[in-house]
């Protein structure tokens, strides 16, 4: 295996694939660009990909993109899956999320936004890999964020989030007692979003804290402003 | 005119009803009346067939032997209830002047039968009485004749010297002279009265046989100078000529029509002059009762059964001599009927009349009557009866027609006020119109006034979802376009097109933010939906709110002003936060830099009221009642290049009417800036 991975852009629209492709491989990505799932699919039992990049609505198939997810999952659980889409109902990351996805960006995001995600997924691969010791672990209380492998613990127990939960998480966790608004949220976790997107993102992550530890109360909201960190 | 009114109207043709019954009864009436009188003529019939075989008849003085008689010559005996005494005196006779028969131009006589008796009274007027002073004197003074009749005449004598008992003797015409005989069965008295004179006498009635003719007759004599003239009058006309018949009730003939005697009839017998020979029984009595004493429905009754029947106008007259048309059709071989009225309360009675006819033809005729009043009983029964029961029945058919016409119109009004209420204030449909399950017309009606809402509201649910669509539609090509300025911007050769790249970039730019504010009405549309109630303090809210925006919004001022104490509601507080960012983002865009920007939170009664007031400039009065839907913007053209869509106050709309609230806005009453507010019920104490 080569050292330059190879990214796979599966999306029906050639226009925006084919710009994908031209940012990934200007990036220094090898890249393998499909139109649909079986396309994908076959190609993928010659050549699996180190990174795969999913439109949901894949041409005829509505859905096309979680079932590919869900197969993709199947065969590995560390190949890293960014869902890259138009809808941005709550309902559809929420699936994506579900399906085990590593992301869930809409297309509204710059190139600039989407290859710094697909950078940051590949060092969490790579710190993985590596097992390294000294890790950049950030512990506060009870919560322990590791910025490499980008993951989350609480109390100990592994908290599952996303790459742009993780990022809000790390944003608030920082500096505990400071505020943060909606918008340096979504700058730490490098997305745009409206205002109703944090919210949810916000319900996301307590949800998720909250199904490790029901007495979870530490992301705390103040109305019209933003939230932040309880460090007690 | 509503449809119960017109169902009412309608149900007034139940009315028919009682007219019916109206005509019912008067049929009824009418062939009660033609059975009654049919009846009533048989037995007529009947009687006068059995009578005209009677010998009894005859013995009246029924027989036709003789010849034609005028009225005037018969002598009808009038029943007496006692034998007068013989003194001269009527007082005991039980008959009045008009019993009495004219005999002469001023004379008078009444002729009575008593058992086996006729008694005859004559009353004289005479200014000169003249008596026969002797046996010799002539012309024998002022003399009573009677005729016999008979095949051979008889005449009778009576003259007196004196007044006192006198006798009868044998006399002949033209002189009328006392004969030698005296007839001693006839007692007479000769009295003399203010007037004149008056005779009262008896005579047995075998002295006339069995076709009695009896006549009485007046000499009277008057003394003139130089001797006397002498006046014969007599009951029957010319004295030439035999005497009228003696006609009277006879015992016979009573015994034999006795046995036709039935309650509440009365039956009459004449001969063939019309003389009454037997009267028995009696109508029953006419009712005296006035208007005020009969019931209703009596009333009512003879109101509808009032009829033309004429007055009576048959009395006897002279009494004992009837004149009734009826009767003289029947004389002429024509049994009739008739119908008249009597009495104070004009009841009607039916009149049935048949001719007595034996071989010589008609002898006589019966009478028979009937009140009606038996009739008027059974139809007052009948019609009372059929009155109230098509009374009721149009009552019944009336509350019926009321009743279903009110459940009609209650169907109908449920429908349209379903129909009306329908469109919610928001654009919302809600379809389920009542009485979809009814299989009439108004079923129909609502069947298809239900598809047509659900139409709507598929239509109306089609043009909400279509921003999302769009966005996600528009988010595509959009992706297509900036995708491709990333990768334009990082092509060193294209410096020298950075000014057009860069307006492309902007015009994207503004493109991205209407599409995102589409799927974020959208994104609100769904939490509304989904998000799970809970209770939080608005004032905290609200005032954490007002705190963040002084921090956000550094060149407004922000006046807060909260009623003290927790106002807790049932809802969502990010929302209810998102939508004091959508509030206060339009009080800040509207408003001049420097300005203030009110917050009032209150209760006001049963709600929580929050006013958010800027100086903004004041909203076209057509709008406001658009305000707040999708899609619509009152701001001005032009400006700060952020997105115009008119989303935030829908998005408003949304979040209040999610927490059961509403909201509205307005211009001050300063008309220095507009006040948007926001109602929120207070709920039910935990």
């Amino acid at each position: 295996m080569s050292d330059t991975k190879l990214v796979a852009v599966v999306e029906d629209e050639a226009a925006i694939r084919d710009n994908y492709l031209a940012a990934l491989r200007r990036q220094g990505y090898r890249v393998a660009g499909f139109a649909s799932r079986r396309e994908a699919l076959a190609a993928f039992e010659t050549r699996f990909p180190d990174l795969v990049i999913i439109d949901i609505n894949l041409g005829n198939e509505v859905e096309g993109g979680f079932e590919l997810c869900r197969d993709l999952r199947a065969r590995s659980r560390q190949l890293p899956i960014i869902f890259l889409t138009a809808r941005d109902s709550e309902l559809d990351a929420v699936s994506g999320l579900r399906l085990g996805a590593d992301d869930y960006l809409t297309k509204q995001i710059s190139i600039e936004h989407l290859l710094a995600r697909v950078a940051t997924l590949f060092r969490r691969v790579e710190a993985l890999a590596n097992d390294d010791a000294d890790a950049e672990l950030l512990s506060r209380g009870p919560l322990t964020l590791d910025r490499d492998r980008m993951s989350c613990a609480w109390r100990g127990q592994p908290v599952a989030l996303t790459l742009t939960e993780f990022w809000v998480v790390h944003a608030l966790a920082q500096r505990p007692g400071h505020l943060r608004n909606r918008e340096q949220l979504m700058q730490a976790a490098s997305t745009v979003m409206d205002d109703s997107s944090v919210t949810s993102q916000i319900k996301r992550i307590r949800a998720k804290f909250l199904a490790v530890d029901p007495d979870f109360a530490a992301i705390e909201t103040v109305y019209g402003m933003g939230y932040r960190w309880r460090s007690s | 005119m509503s449809l119960r009114a017109q169902l009412l109207a309608v149900a007034l043709l139940t009315l028919v009803l009682p007219w019916a019954g109206w005509r019912y009864v008067v049929e009824m009436e009418g062939v009660l009346r033609v059975g009654l009188e049919q009846s009533l003529l048989a037995s007529a019939t009947t009687m006068a067939g059995s009578l005209a075989a009677l010998p009894p008849f005859l013995a009246s003085g029924g027989s036709s032997s003789n010849g034609p008689d005028s009225r005037h010559e018969t002598l009808y005996a009038y029943p007496l209830t006692s034998a007068p005494r013989i003194d001269g005196y009527p007082t005991d006779w039980n008959l009045s002047d008009a019993h009495g028969r004219a005999l002469g131009p001023r004379a008078r006589y009444w002729a009575g039968v008593h058992e086996r008796h006729l008694y005859v009274h004559i009353d004289v007027p005479d200014d000169a009485i003249v008596y026969q002073r002797a046996p010799t004197d002539a012309p024998y003074g002022d003399r009573v004749l009677l005729n016999l009749g008979g095949p051979a005449e008889r005449w009778l004598v009576i003259n007196t010297a004196a007044p006192g008992v006198v006798f009868a003797r044998a006399t002949s015409a033209p002189q009328f002279a006392p004969g030698t005989r005296f007839e001693e069965r006839i007692l007479a008295a000769w009295v003399e009265t203010a007037q004149g004179y008056a005779v009262e006498l008896r005579l047995p009635l075998d002295l006339l046989g069995p076709e009695p003719r009896f006549g009485v007759g007046l000499v009277q004599v008057t003394p003139v100078p130089g001797g006397y003239e002498a006046e014969l009058h007599t009951s029957w006309g010319d004295a030439g000529s035999a005497p009228g018949r003696l006609v009277r009730r006879t015992p016979e003939l009573a015994a034999a029509a006795a046995q036709f005697a039935a309650p509440g009839r009365r039956l009459r017998i004449v001969d063939r002059q019309g003389w009454v020979l037997y009267d028995g029984g009696s109508l029953a009595p006419a009712g005296s009762a006035t208007v005020a004493q009969r019931g209703f429905f009596e009333n009512l009754l003879r109101l509808i059964l009032s009829r033309d029947d004429a007055p009576y106008d048959g009395f006897e007259n002279p009494p004992g001599y009837l004149a009734d048309p009826e009767l003289r059709s029947a004389l002429a071989r024509e049994s009739s009927t008739r119908w008249y009225r009597r009495g104070a309360d004009a009841s009607a009675v039916v009149a049935a009349a048949a001719p007595v006819a034996g071989s010589g033809g008609v002898q006589g005729a019966v009478l028979l009557e009937l009140g009606s009043d038996s009739i008027l009983t059974l139809t007052n029964e009948a019609l009372v009866r059929l009155l109230g029961f098509t009374l009721l029945a149009s009552l019944i058919a009336a509350a019926g027609l009321l009743g279903y016409a009110t459940l009609l119109s209650l169907r109908i009004r449920r429908l349209a006020t379903a129909a009306g209420s329908a469109l919610g204030p928001r654009g919302d449909i809600r379809a389920g119109m009542p009485g979809q399950r009814a299989r009439d017309e108004v079923g129909t009606l609502a069947r298809s006034v239900n598809d047509m809402l659900k139409r709507l509201a598929g239509y109306t649910e089609y043009l909400r979802s279509l921003k999302g669509k769009l966005a996600h539609e528009l988010r595509t090509p959009l992706a297509v376009v900036s995708t491709s300025l990333d990768n334009i911007e990082r092509e060193p050769s294209a410096e020298h097109l950075a000014p057009y790249l860069q307006r492309i970039r902007e015009g994207a730019a503004r493109l991205d933010a209407l599409i995102n504010a589409m799927s974020e009405a959208t994104a609100i549309e769904q939490a509304v939906t989904d998000s799970p109630r809970q209770r939080f303090d608005l004032a905290k809210v609200v005032r954490s709110c007002g705190q963040a925006y002084r921090d956000v919004y550094t060149d407004r001022q922000f006046a807060v002003e909260i009623d003290a104490g927790s106002m807790h509601i049932d809802g969502s507080a990010d929302l209810i936060a998102q939508m004091l960012d959508k509030l206060t983002d339009n009080a800040v865009s509207f408003s001049p830099a420097g300005s203030t920007i009110t917050f009032t939170l209150h209760r006001e009664r049963d709600e929580f009221v929050l006013r958010i007031g800027n100086d903004g400039p004041l909203l076209p009065e057509a709008m406001r009642a658009q305000l707040f839907d999708s899609l619509v913007s009152v701001r001005p053209a032009g400006g700060d290049g952020r997105r115009h869509l008119g989303l935030g106050l829908y998005i408003v709309a949304l979040i209040v009417r999610f927490h059961g609230g509403r909201v509205d806005a307005a211009n001050r009453a300063d008309r220095g800036g507009v006040e948007f507010e926001a109602g929120f019920p207070v709920p039910p104490a935990s």
